[in-house]
């Protein structure tokens, strides 16, 4: 438990109590106690007055108390007389004048907590210098017997000190404490709703409910009768069977489906009383109900004293201390029913109102916990989070750095075949042509062109082209024009625009720039043609470059043959394929190149 | 009968500057085999610095490597000195970084080494007449570094002076696919000679007058090799 909630806990407790402890009544002067109880003038014995009697009494020696005050009775000024609790109205009459009257609501309880304090002014005028007589009635409607606590007097200020005192306590304290709990109790109900394995967060906010609905009857302004506020007070043996519910799941007590059963005395009291007439109610049923309370606090410490040893144990002890403190407390307040006791000030009230702070501080804190244990979670999971990232990121890298190793050795090997291929192959020719016995330049000169041409195509092959292949082709015509022009033929470019997007890769390029050098190379040397087309279609998936001369076609086997297979498999090389059929005026080749999916 | 002979032929002065005697001799037999024009060789960047301070050509082909350093430095020397002399960069491969280097040297064009005679005069002559050639791949490299730049923030090798306009691009995306100037202009639908006219503010924007650009250094430093 956290020091805060300990001294709010305290302090909370200090306030609760000083309020409900007996006043400091030393600056009035004290009159009488509970007169009409004691024997009075029209009374025979100790027991009180019956209904619809009344007690009247006279003030004795009431010049020596105006002296021994030092009241300054000017003209001005007032006195006043402050009664504690009455019942039902206290008048005044001075010498022989009615000077004024109090009356009080009625909802006594039978643990006789007071009533609200009335105050009765008199002018100063009132008085006469000797011999004044000083005359007290109290009386009571059909039904009740006339009661009156302590008669104090003194003068106005002073009086009117105390009596604010004392209506702040009885009368606007508890409706504070209601409105708070029921504030409180809401607030724990939305807890359990969202958390409904925390029952005892349900626990709590049910006592408080049941308190709040048997405190509402406290109210004047709610119109209770005085048979309303006993049989609300009918709930508070259910309470005390919530509270019962709630230590055993602050204790984690076994569970257990019997338990159920607690609920059936407090429902079988409630049902006893309403079935009864009320008058009978009232006086058979109200010990039967303390006595259910405390056998609850009874079963509460016991379940409470058996957890004293646990993780806990500050929320445990502090609970059990709390629930002796009430139990002693509303033992004292039955004697005090029985007369037994000398005070008349109930200790149950407040010593419950203790253990409900308790029992409020300890849930609050219970959840402020867990919020502080989910955010040390999150914290922790974010940290894992991030190392994960981490380890992911070094993990990713290393794979990134293997598969660069990887892509290098590919391109490596690709490159070394790609220069085998044609580059070598025609730099061997020409080697082999100029060590020949008769080098013959134009076949020298052939050679080292084919090689510088297929170097030009690797070399394009990896540059960039954004991935359009249009500007690949672009390149290409710049280098096949002048190869066209210089051989006398015509030079036909149609390549549009494609509605797909072919691969770029340097791959699929150079197999593509071979194959398009090779049917011009073909065209070129073998076909006797006058002009060569090269266009694009589209097909279903593919984009489709045609090259078309009017040559003579040409023949399988034949050594342009040989050249027209490798065409072929360098079309399967990137997925595509190749048609070459002798048109009505000489050769069509159409490369098929697919498009990206 | 000659026809035309009556007329004066403008002779134009070209200073070849190739470290190779072999490939130096070729082109110089591709110019004057092709005629209307007076040729001037040399075999470094001192001698044709020395020829370019003697007498302004109209046109330089010229190798970007030299025995003694790289070209880039001479090719915006002279530009400063005769802004109205053409450039071309004589090249091997014609690839990437070879053509980074030609346009921000200011070149107009690239020949290959291996290229045909014929073709070698017809686009210096093209050249010299303010045709302003552009090959597919200089255009597909300068849509392709624009395309970068519009994309990210990255560093591009490729300079240039103003931004180019959506129409630019658009002469740039035609000439990258290898059609041909008129093709061009019919596809946007513009008359004939104003593609050359784009083509020229293109050249314009990439050159590389400012000697801390990018690709100057990366040329300087060796980073781009040819």
């Amino acid at each position: 438990l956290s020091l805060p909630v300990a001294l709010a806990l305290l302090v909370s407790s200090l306030l609760i109590f000083s309020g409900f402890l007996p006043f400091d009544t030393r600056s009035l002067h004290h009159i009488t106690s509970a007169p009409c109880q004691i024997a009075g003038p029209n009374t025979g014995g100790n027991d009180g007055l019956e209904p619809g009697q009344s007690c009247s009494f006279i003030i004795e020696g009431f010049d020596d108390i105006l002296e021994r005050e030092n009241l300054n009775v000017s003209p001005s000024s007032s006195v006043a007389f402050l009664i504690t609790d009455l019942r039902d109205v206290v008048k005044i009459t001075v010498n022989g004048t009615f000077v004024g009257e109090a009356s009080s609501y009625m909802f006594r309880l039978p643990s006789r907590l007071t009533t609200p304090p009335s105050m009765i002014l008199v002018p100063a005028l009132a008085f006469m210098p000797y011999g004044n007589m000083i005359e007290v009635t109290v009386s009571a409607g059909a039904g009740n017997s006339p009661y009156m606590g302590e008669l104090f007097f003194g003068d106005e200020p002073r009086v009117t000190q105390i009596f604010r005192r004392l209506w702040f306590v009885e009368v606007v304290l508890p409706k504070l404490l209601l409105g708070g709990q029921l504030f409180i109790a809401t607030m724990f109900l939305i807890i359990w709703r969202r958390q409904q394995s925390e029952r005892a967060f349900g626990w709590l906010a049910l006592v408080l409910i049941l308190d709040i609905i048997r405190g509402a009857a406290l109210i004047p302004a709610l119109g209770f009768e005085k048979s309303g506020v006993f049989y609300s007070a009918l709930l508070m043996p259910f309470c005390s069977t919530a509270y019962y519910f709630f230590t055993r799941e602050i204790t984690s007590a076994p569970k257990t489906r019997a338990v159920i059963f607690v609920w059936l005395l407090p429902a079988l009291v409630a049902g006893v009383a309403l079935s009864l007439p009320q008058g009978v109610a009232v006086a058979e049923i109200w010990p039967w109900g303390a006595f259910l309370i405390s056998l609850n606090l009874f079963m509460s410490i016991f379940v409470l004293f058996r957890a004293w040893h646990q993780e806990n144990a500050f929320e445990i002890r502090l609970l059990l201390i709390c629930t002796c403190l009430l139990l002693g407390a509303l033992i004292h307040d039955l004697l005090m029913a029985s007369n037994l006791t000398p005070t008349n000030v109930g200790l149950a009230r407040p010593s419950f109102m203790i253990l409900l702070i308790a029992m409020i501080f300890l849930m609050i804190d219970r959840y402020t916990n867990a919020i502080d244990d989910i955010a040390e979670h999150a914290n922790r999971l974010l940290q894992q989070k991030y190392e994960i990232e981490n380890r992911l990121k070094i993990a990713y890298e290393r794979i990134a750095e293997d598969q660069g190793h990887l892509i290098l050795a590919h391109e490596r090997t690709r490159l070394m075949r790609d220069l085998h291929d044609g580059l070598g192959g025609e730099m061997i020719a020409v080697l082999a042509l100029a060590e020949g016995r008769h080098p013959v330049a134009d076949d020298i000169a052939h050679h080292a062109r084919s090689a510088l041409t297929d170097m030009r195509l690797i070399v394009a092959s990896l540059e960039d082209f954004g991935g359009d292949i249009s500007l690949a082709l672009g390149t290409w015509k710049e280098r096949a024009e002048p190869q066209v022009l210089s051989a006398g033929l015509r030079f036909l470019w149609k390549i549009t625009e494609s509605s797909g997007r072919p691969d770029t890769s340097p791959t699929l390029l150079l197999n593509l720039l071979r194959i398009l050098q090779e049917a011009l190379s073909n065209t070129l040397r073998h076909a006797n043609a006058t002009q060569i087309k090269f266009s694009t279609e589209e097909t279903e998936g593919y984009l489709v470059i045609v090259v078309e001369d009017d040559g003579d076609g040409f023949k399988e086997n034949s050594r342009r043959g040989r050249g027209v297979s490798n065409m072929h498999a360098r079309a399967l090389a990137f997925s595509g394929h190749l048609e070459i059929e002798p048109s009505q005026s000489g050769t069509l080749v159409k490369v098929h190149v697919p498009f990206k999916k | 009968m000659v026809i035309g002979a009556d007329k004066p032929v403008t002779m134009f002065r070209v200073l070849i500057v190739e470290d190779d005697p072999i490939i130096q001799q070729r082109i110089e037999r591709a110019m004057l085999a092709g005629g209307r024009c007076t040729v001037q060789s040399v075999g470094n960047l001192a001698d044709a610095r020395a020829a370019l301070r003697m007498r302004v050509p109209d046109l330089i082909l010229s190798d970007l490597c030299l025995p003694d350093g790289r070209a880039i430095e001479f090719l915006a020397d002279a530009r400063k000195l005769a802004p109205k002399t053409e450039i071309v960069v004589i090249s091997v491969l014609g690839d990437e970084e070879t053509i980074l280097a030609a346009i921000a040297s200011g070149a107009t064009g690239y020949i290959l080494k291996d290229s045909f005679p014929a073709d070698v005069h017809s686009l210096a002559m093209d050249v010299l007449a303010g045709g302003s050639p552009m090959s597919p791949s200089i255009a597909r490299l300068v849509v392709m570094q624009a395309r970068v730049h519009q994309q990210s923030q990255q560093v591009r090798p490729l300079d240039l002076l103003a931004p180019l306009t959506p129409r630019e691009m658009d002469v740039l995306w035609g000439i990258a696919k290898g059609f041909s100037y008129s093709e061009v202009a019919t596809q946007l639908g513009i008359s004939g000679n104003t593609v050359p006219s784009h083509v020229k503010a293109i050249y314009r924007k990439l050159r590389v007058d400012n000697r801390s650009s990018a690709i100057y250094e990366a040329v300087q430093q060796g980073i781009i090799k040819f």
